[in-house]
């Protein structure tokens, strides 16, 4: 019996040990399995799927408006494609985002076999096919690319931020070369590839191997192209030159190329744009060649053997005899693109620069050109609230607040840089980073009881002489030049500290935040009522983006979301069923202000003129 | 006796290291003296354009960490006594730092600022840390000195590439011009090159055979380079040669009235398009080679009998080669006297040695004697120049004035009023045999030589001008008259003198100016000279002589400088120098050479919502650009009527808190362009606040409050529901912020306190405490 029990647990000791045994080599196995097919760790692994997803649809009925200058240049299929603030076009079509392009401009452009590929500048790419626009999605998340170059084999190079990648046609992968940002590439005899960008130049081969790095009179790679004989690199500090492939691993700084910091090859001479604009041909011998500028060139491209230059009027080509404009500006010119202030009148809009001054034009009927004239120059500059009263234009700025008026622009003494602004009774109330100013000249601050100095949101009471003050970290009330009321954090009040916009309809403060969505406030004291709009949880309302609408919707520009509006009783918000240039909404105005008809939209790249109700249909269907 | 002979003995010994040498030497901080081991010269580049009496130098020096540490060093280079840097550069990895010229107060300032703020400046200076008297430092007053710059990092087992452009006058002597790119160390052994490479370009003149002692350059047509590999750097790069032209007067002339370069021109290594400015006037260059005599050198010719005192440091200070240096040109001098002539030797520590010769007449016994005496003094420390020098001053007060001398050897320094003081007027001529050129002993001095940083041609001219008839009274002042007799519509003005001066038999004088519009057949002829007028074509335009528009600048400045000296500051003239040094990037004594950041950034810590970068700039800073790590490039705006320069961004998404280099590339008013980095920090956390609150007060109670926060904050308050915030103040004691608190009298019942901190980005925090308040 004893025997037994021994035979017994002697049996389940190598039974529990085999199991353990076999359970810690399962796992072993297991991991090492996982390990061999882990993509980011094999070889293997540098290539991932690649697929390309109609977006393309009709197009809808609304004006873009945006820096027209082009970016980029291609040609294919017998066409000569151009890129920029605009989107792509081909002299006949036009692709931007009123027809389905994810954001308005496209950085980067060309020809590989038969289609078009481009890059957005906001990331992600795509291609013009026989199918259509589409848009790529690759198990690189989404590439921010920068240049294009098709290789002898037809494969495409995309050189990006997160690196250089290779597709190969018709493949469905994309691999990744190298992981150092790319701003240019050139293509070098022997399966090598130079690629330069914020990191520095690199010489490697398009399987990924023998990396070597190339010094530059700056790390900042602009530019590259291969004469046959040496490779060119422009940088912030000028043009150099040399052989990528010699002992030295140094390009030399061209004698007379110091103010060449862009360009391109032509003709066995590196092509830029020197300072003053005059247009410059360095050789390799050390000498340098002018030509003159006929019309303000901004970039050079090389296509097809020919050199085109993009100007104000459009883009031009060096023939024989001169340069000829082959492609006009299209219509729509903003100065800058990122319009962070909005406001009209009954007949004029009048914008404000993220990192401009302010502008005016007078829009005509939808569908109709509008030319926007600077008005304030360079001393009312990084502008985030406009205000139209009485025939003044009130602008606050990183450099304080001005009034405008008759093409006059006249400084209001204040503490520095101004970000809000709201009229009331008495007159102008200003918003500055160290406090809010009433009419009168009077400075409140947190000292005296504001929740905090920088007054991103201001906003009149109706019916009362109360104004509300958004702050960073709360909400306060002022009235009779007294702070009378705070909703401060931790309160449970407010969805976040970081109040962006308001809005009084009487009935209730409509309060926008910076990544808490929107709430609402209604009653006083006692009877005083917070409610939070749930499905806009976690939305960033982009500083004064905030417009009523004339049929009683809110309409909310936000961060990375684009447009949200209410329903006429706000009660709910959803989502705008707009084409935008940008998912980034910074200002929003009904024009014209007595009658609107339309909605203007400032993004960071562009602004876009909505026409009001009824909604247009939009068809997300592809073509 | 012995003791000198044991000193010189045991100090010839010493030298088992090589000092510093005129040619760019990167002295390791570590070591405090060169050390190949540590720092190494891997590669060394020379090329040299010579013409119309004028060499222009670029110097590019590969230095090697041979060492797993980083290394900081100091980059040491002596120029030429004409000598002026036209360009410098550090390369900071893949990264071209030029040096910049800034007006001298300002690059003090810059300096400073950048100490205290213990970032390393990289600062390069033409001439010692005190401010140079005008008119001191070379032999033309805007000219002549020690570089040095502090070189850091130099990364473990990497290396670091310094480039510097230099021009300087050739000298003439005999009709024979000279070259001369020392690489000789004054003392010890030199240093091992990996690569040398030297190309010689001679523009006009005919090069003379190679001398025995002088690196070997190979001669193909115009060129004569050198090439080899672990070259020990122990020869001089020496090039003579003769003149091309004959004729005694030479017309040169540049004009350049489109402003920029034609298409088509290339530039030679030693050249900078930022070296010609756009200038409607054009500039011509007439040089004046006065024959040479038929009989023996000018030495040897007779002279006006002298009485010469020649003083002799035998301070501590003068040893190695310094000391053999001044030892042989003392000898050399004795030896050209003749027996017309007067001497004395005394040698000098802290005062004159007590029982030297007096004046005898050259017999050679007395020199011998005066030999021996010299040799029989010990050295010894501390050394008085000016106490000497007034000693000898006082011993010539009853000699004819035109016949006194006083000669300085000294390897020491002195301050130039000092000297001026003591010598009561009587001409001084000063051999400074040490590294450095002090421009005090240079500013004292009718003649100085410099023998580390000199040629052979540079010691003749001094010791002719040594013996030769003092020029009369008011020579060398500047003269607003022109030196030329022109006749002709060209509209020439601003002559100055450069080269030689006064002209010599078979030396290469001339004179620089402007002229105003093209002209034939102008007739020029120096004054005061017996040499027939030359006919000149003032050309329209001609772009050969590009050298042209610096030299008249360095003349225009010699000759403000000179006023300077004679007048005193006058205002106009010192911002005319100033303008002038940087519109033809020459360092004048008004002007630093710096290379170091010329702008500083605030503030340093911005949230990534909407950040402005604000940066404060050098006045002549035209554009700024930043350049941001995730590859946005921004165009700085100039707010109106400041130095402020702002510029907006956005920072993507996702873009972690933490450091964020931020390039600064910056284009000044001469077109110049330089590349800082700055660092701000993304900070997006709001600070967490730790609240330290008694759990119980009584109304009307003062209580002390207290919280602990991050470090960054920089405003930290409570309050009582929503009375007034009340800054909390750090406590050291209790090692948290604190603050006293009074609770209203009818506050009874359960409080709220509200803290807030703020950081120096704008991030908020927020915390709340309890309190139960009793009656």
């Amino acid at each position: 019996m004893r025997k037994r029990r021994i035979a017994v647990a002697g049996l389940a000791a190598l039974l529990l040990a085999v199991g353990a045994s076999s359970w810690l080599g399962f796992r072993r196995l297991r991991s090492t399995v996982a390990r061999a097919t882990d993509p980011a760790r094999t070889e293997e692994g540098r290539a991932r799927p690649l697929a390309f997803s109609p977006i393309g649809h009709a197009r809808f009925p609304m004006d873009l408006f945006a820096d027209p200058s082009l970016l980029s240049v291609a040609a294919a299929g017998g066409e000569l494609w151009t890129a920029g603030g605009l989107g792509l076009s081909d002299g006949t079509r036009s692709f931007d985002p009123a027809v389905g392009l994810p954001s308005a401009r496209v950085g980067a452009l060309a020809a590989w076999r038969k289609d078009v590929v481009f890059g957005l500048e906001a990331g992600g790419w795509g291609r013009v096919s026989d199918a259509g626009l589409e848009t790529a999605t690759s198990g690189w998340g989404q590439l921010e690319v920068r240049v294009f170059a098709e290789t002898e084999a037809g494969e495409l190079l995309l050189g990006a931020r997160q690196g250089l990648f290779l597709a190969p046609y018709g493949n469905g992968s994309i691999e990744r070369i190298s992981g150092e940002p790319v701003r240019a590439v050139a293509l070098l005899p022997g399966g090598l590839v130079a690629a330069g960008g914020e990191r520095g130049l690199q010489v490697l081969s398009l399987s990924g191997t023998g990396t070597r790095s190339v010094a530059t009179p700056d790390p900042w790679i602009e530019s590259l192209g291969w004469d046959g004989k040496s490779l060119w690199a422009s940088t912030p500090l000028g043009t150099a030159v040399g052989d990528p492939l010699a002992e030295r691993l140094l390009l030399d700084p061209h004698p007379r190329g110091g103010d060449v910091r862009k360009g391109l090859v032509q003709g066995g001479a590196w092509w830029g744009l020197a300072d003053g604009g005059r247009l410059a041909a360095l050789l390799r011998d050390g000498t340098r060649s002018e030509e003159p500028n006929p019309d303000g060139f901004r970039r050079l491209f090389s296509v097809g053997g020919s050199l085109f230059a993009e100007a104000p009027a459009g883009l031009f080509r060096r023939e024989t005899g001169g340069w000829t404009l082959v492609r006009k500006t299209l219509p729509g010119a903003l100065p800058l693109s990122h319009v962070n202030a909005l406001a009209s009148t009954a007949g004029e809009l009048f914008l404000g620069f993220f990192d401009g001054g302010v502008a005016s034009c007078r829009p005509g009927p939808i569908g109709s050109r509008m030319t926007v004239r600077p008005v304030s120059g360079s001393a009312a500059w990084g502008v985030n609230a406009l205000l139209p009263s009485g025939g003044t234009v009130w602008a606050a700025t990183l450099r304080g607040v001005f009034k405008i008026r008759g093409g006059r622009v006249e400084p209001v003494d204040g503490p520095g840089g101004a970000y809000s602004l709201a009229p009331t009774p008495t007159g102008i109330a200003l918003g500055y980073g160290q406090g809010v100013s009433l009419p009168g000249g009077r400075l409140l601050s947190a000292f005296h009881g504001l929740p905090g100095n920088q007054a991103y949101a201001l906003t009149a009471a109706r019916g009362s002489d109360a104004l509300w003050v958004g702050t960073p970290t709360g909400l306060g009330r002022i009235e009779n030049a007294r702070v009378t009321a705070r909703a401060l954090p931790g309160e449970g009040k407010l969805p976040h500290p970081w109040v962006t916009a308001l809005v009084d309809l009487g009935s209730q403060l409509v309060v926008a935040t910076w990544g808490g969505g929107v709430a609402s406030r209604t009653g006083d004291g006692p009877s005083e009522r917070w409610a939070a709009f749930p499905e806009t949880d976690r939305l960033r309302v982009n500083a004064g983006a905030i417009a009523l609408g004339p049929d009683g919707r809110l309409w909310i520009g936000t961060q990375g979301e684009g447009i949200w509006r209410s329903d006429p009783s706000i009660t709910r918000f959803a989502p705008a069923p707009f084409p935008l240039p940008s998912r980034n909404v910074y200002s929003l105005a009904f024009f014209p202000a007595d009658r609107p008809d339309s909605l203007f939209a400032g993004t960071d790249q562009g602004l876009v003129r909505i026409p009001l109700s009824p909604d247009p249909p939009v068809s997300t269907e592809a073509r | 006796m012995n003791g000198h002979r044991l000193s010189i003995a045991a100090l010839l010994g010493a030298l088992a290291f090589p000092a510093p040498a005129q040619t760019g030497l990167l002295v390791p901080s570590s070591k405090g003296h060169p050390d190949e081991s540590v720092l190494a010269l891997r590669e060394m580049k020379v090329e040299a354009g010579i013409s119309r009496g004028y060499a222009r130098v670029n110097v590019v020096q590969v230095f090697e960490n041979r060492t797993g540490e980083i290394q900081e060093g100091t980059w040491r280079f002596q120029l030429p006594p004409s000598g002026a840097v036209g360009d410098f550069a550090v390369w900071d990895g893949a990264v071209r730092i030029p040096g910049v010229i800034l007006e001298k107060k300002r690059a003090r300032a810059i300096y400073r600022d950048l100490t205290t703020q213990k970032i390393d400046p990289g600062l390069l200076q033409q001439g010692e840390e005190d401010d140079r008297p005008a008119g001191g430092g070379g032999t033309r007053p805007s000219g002549g000195a020690a570089f040095s710059v502090k070189v850091a990092p130099i990364p473990a087992w990497g290396t670091k590439r310094l480039e510097l452009e230099y021009q300087h006058e050739v000298p003439w002597v005999d009709g024979v011009g000279e070259f001369r790119f020392p690489l000789k160390p004054g003392d010890g052994l030199g240093m091992t090159a990996g690569t040398l490479g030297v190309r010689v370009v001679l523009e006009d003149g005919e090069p003379l055979p190679g001398g025995p002692g002088t690196v070997a350059l190979v001669r193909s047509g115009r060129e004569s380079a050198f090439q080899g590999k672990a070259v020990r750097l122990e020869q001089d790069v020496v090039l003579r040669f003769r003149p091309g032209a004959t004729a005694s007067l030479v017309f040169t002339a540049f004009r350049n009235p489109q402003g920029k370069l034609p298409d088509g021109l290339a530039l030679a290594p030693w050249e900078r398009p930022t070296e010609i400015p756009p200038e409607k006037d054009g500039f011509f260059l007439l040089e004046y080679r006065p024959a040479l005599p038929a009989s023996a050198p000018a030495a040897r010719t007779p002279r006006p009998p002298v009485s010469a005192i020649f003083l002799f440091d035998t301070s501590l200070a003068h040893r190695w080669s310094g000391l053999e240096t001044g030892w042989g040109l003392l000898a050399r001098m004795l030896d050209l006297l003749g027996p017309d002539d007067s001497f004395a030797v005394i040698p000098f520590d802290r005062s004159p040695a007590a029982g030297a010769p007096a004046l005898a007449r050259a017999l050679p016994e007395a020199r011998a004697s005066a030999l021996e005496f010299l040799r029989s003094r010990p050295l010894q420390p501390g050394a008085s120049a000016a106490s000497a020098v007034g000693e000898a001053a006082s011993r010539l007060a009853r000699v004819a004035p035109a016949s006194a001398r006083i000669v300085l050897l000294t390897g020491g320094t002195a301050s130039a009023a000092s000297l001026k003081e003591a010598r009561k007027g009587i001409p001084l001529f000063t051999v400074m045999t040490g590294e450095e050129r002090p421009g005090g002993l240079a500013a004292a001095s009718e003649e100085s030589l410099h023998p580390a940083s000199s040629g052979e041609a540079e010691e003749t001219l001094f010791l002719r001008r040594l013996f030769a008839p003092l020029p009369p009274a008011g020579a060398g002042k500047p003269v607003d008259e022109s030196p030329l007799k022109v006749s002709g519509a060209a509209g020439v003005r601003d002559v100055y003198p450069v080269m030689t001066r006064p002209p010599a038999p078979g030396s290469l004088s001339g004179w620089v100016g402007r002229y105003a519009k093209a002209a034939q057949g102008v007739s020029l002829a120096p004054k005061g000279e017996a040499v027939p007028s030359v006919s000149a074509d003032f050309p329209e335009t001609a772009l050969e002589a590009r050298d042209l528009p610096r030299r008249w600048a360095r003349a225009r400045v010699d000759y403000l400088l000179a006023k300077i000296e004679l007048e005193g500051e006058k205002r106009a003239w010192v911002e005319e120098i100033i303008a002038l040094s940087r519109r033809y990037k020459f360092v004048t004594p008004y002007t630093a050479f710096l290379a170091a950041p010329r702008s500083l950034l605030r503030p340093r810590r911005i949230q990534p919502g909407d950040p402005v970068i604000r940066i404060e700039a050098d006045p002549q800073i035209v554009s700024a650009t930043a350049l941001l790590p995730f590859g946005k490039a921004v165009d700085l705006s100039r707010r109106p009527g400041s130095n402020l320069w702002e510029g907006r961004f956005l920072v993507p998404d996702g873009t972690p808190d933490g450091p964020l280099p931020v390039r600064l590339i910056l284009t000044d008013v001469s077109g110049a362009r330089l590349a800082e980095t700055k660092t701000v920090v993304i900070d997006g956390t709001p600070p967490v606040i730790r609240p330290d609150v008694p759990a119980q007060a009584t109304a009307g109670e003062t209580v002390t409050v207290g919280a602990r926060t991050d470090a960054d904050v920089v405003f930290l308050s409570v309050r009582v529901d929503d009375g007034p915030p009340i800054p909390l103040r750090w406590d050291q004691k209790s090692l948290r912020s604190t603050a006293l608190l009074t609770l209203p009298p009818g506050s009874a019942g359960h409080r709220d306190l509200f803290f807030e901190a703020s950081d120096s980005a704008g991030n908020h925090g927020f915390a709340r405490a309890g309190l139960e308040v009793s009656r």
